[in-house]
């Protein structure tokens, strides 16, 4: 996955076009999702409360958070300087992510996930949810992996 | 990895800076009265529906789940009804899967004396469903009403 010694002789991130069109699918998702929430902190607690692991002081402050913390992630991974550090964020929440999720499965819960705000159908399945944070998580990675041996 | 590491706390600071500005008026607000973002069995209130609504619900093509065996529903439901039994985590599952965006359900069952309806009612509830509208009449008043009858497995 990683980008080849070849390819990082001959510069920066514009030269590699799949490391672009990735940074652009994470950083749309990301900005989706927390700009669906931003604004609407106690129907996402109440969506965070299904999950049903944490006292409601906890589903506050993570309805809070969260969101703004997608939307920082967003912002930056279309910043020069700034990117590798997202990809970073995008894989220590996409793993959280993934984590819960599978716990909601393994549990039995049949709820939505919250993912997007209100509910969004298919989309906001348990299932459909891990399936995306678990893509997330692999563009995350490949994005901070990648970078990293250009640099070394 | 120093200055990657102190990037990435720069992000999350003014993440939560910005996310608790953001929401300082939720906070003030649950600092005065409780807030309860936890799913509680008594948030549960199931609106009563008489069978006149449910022609006009089923006509709107609003949504519509027979809870009682898959056998009963084999043998006549109300038209356009999904089943989803008592206990079917899998029927459940399906019928969160393909409506839950539309936030309204309609659940029913044999008549006044079962309580699957409300049961299933309960979980389509706590599944994302707003809105749970109950028919108490059940089957029983739909067929003694002469009301159109669906057959068929689901």
């Amino acid at each position: 996955m990683a980008a080849t010694g070849s390819d990082c002789g001959t510069g920066g991130t514009m030269k590699h076009p799949l490391q672009l069109i990735v940074r652009l699918i994470v950083a749309g998702v990301f900005l989706f999702a927390g700009s669906q929430k931003v604004f609407n902190t106690l129907a996402f607690a109440e969506a965070i409360g299904r999950y049903q692991l944490l006292p409601d002081w906890g589903n506050l402050s993570l309805a809070s958070i969260l969101p703004a913390i997608e939307i920082v992630v967003a912002i930056a991974l279309l910043l020069p300087r700034w990117w590798r550090a997202a990809a970073l964020l995008g894989i220590a929440l996409n793993s959280v992510f993934a984590v819960v999720l599978l716990s909601a499965m393994i549990r039995g819960l049949s709820i939505d996930c919250g993912c997007f705000g209100s509910t969004a159908g298919l989309w906001s399945t348990l299932a459909a949810a891990l399936l995306r944070a678990t893509g997330l998580l692999g563009m995350s990675l490949y994005l901070f992996l990648s970078e990293e041996s250009c640099q070394e | 990895m120093r200055k990657l590491l102190i990037q990435c706390a720069l992000l999350v600071t003014l993440a939560v800076a910005a996310g608790l500005l953001i929401n300082a008026g939720h906070w003030f607000n649950c600092a005065r009265q409780a807030c309860s973002t936890q799913p509680e069995a008594s948030e549960f209130l199931p609106v009563p529906v008489e069978a006149s609504q449910v022609v006009e619900w089923y006509q709107q093509k609003h949504l519509i789940v027979d809870a009682r065996s898959e056998e009963a529903y084999a043998e006549g439901h109300i038209p356009t009804a999904l089943s989803a039994p008592r206990g079917d985590r899998r029927a459940l599952a399906k019928v969160v899967d393909c409506c839950v965006l539309q936030e309204q359900v309609l659940v029913y069952c044999s008549g006044e004396q079962c309580e699957d309806s409300f049961v299933v009612g309960e979980e389509l509830f706590h599944a994302g469903f707003i809105t749970v509208l109950i028919y108490e009449g059940g089957f029983a008043e739909w067929q003694q009403q002469g009301l159109t009858v669906e057959r068929g497995a689901p």
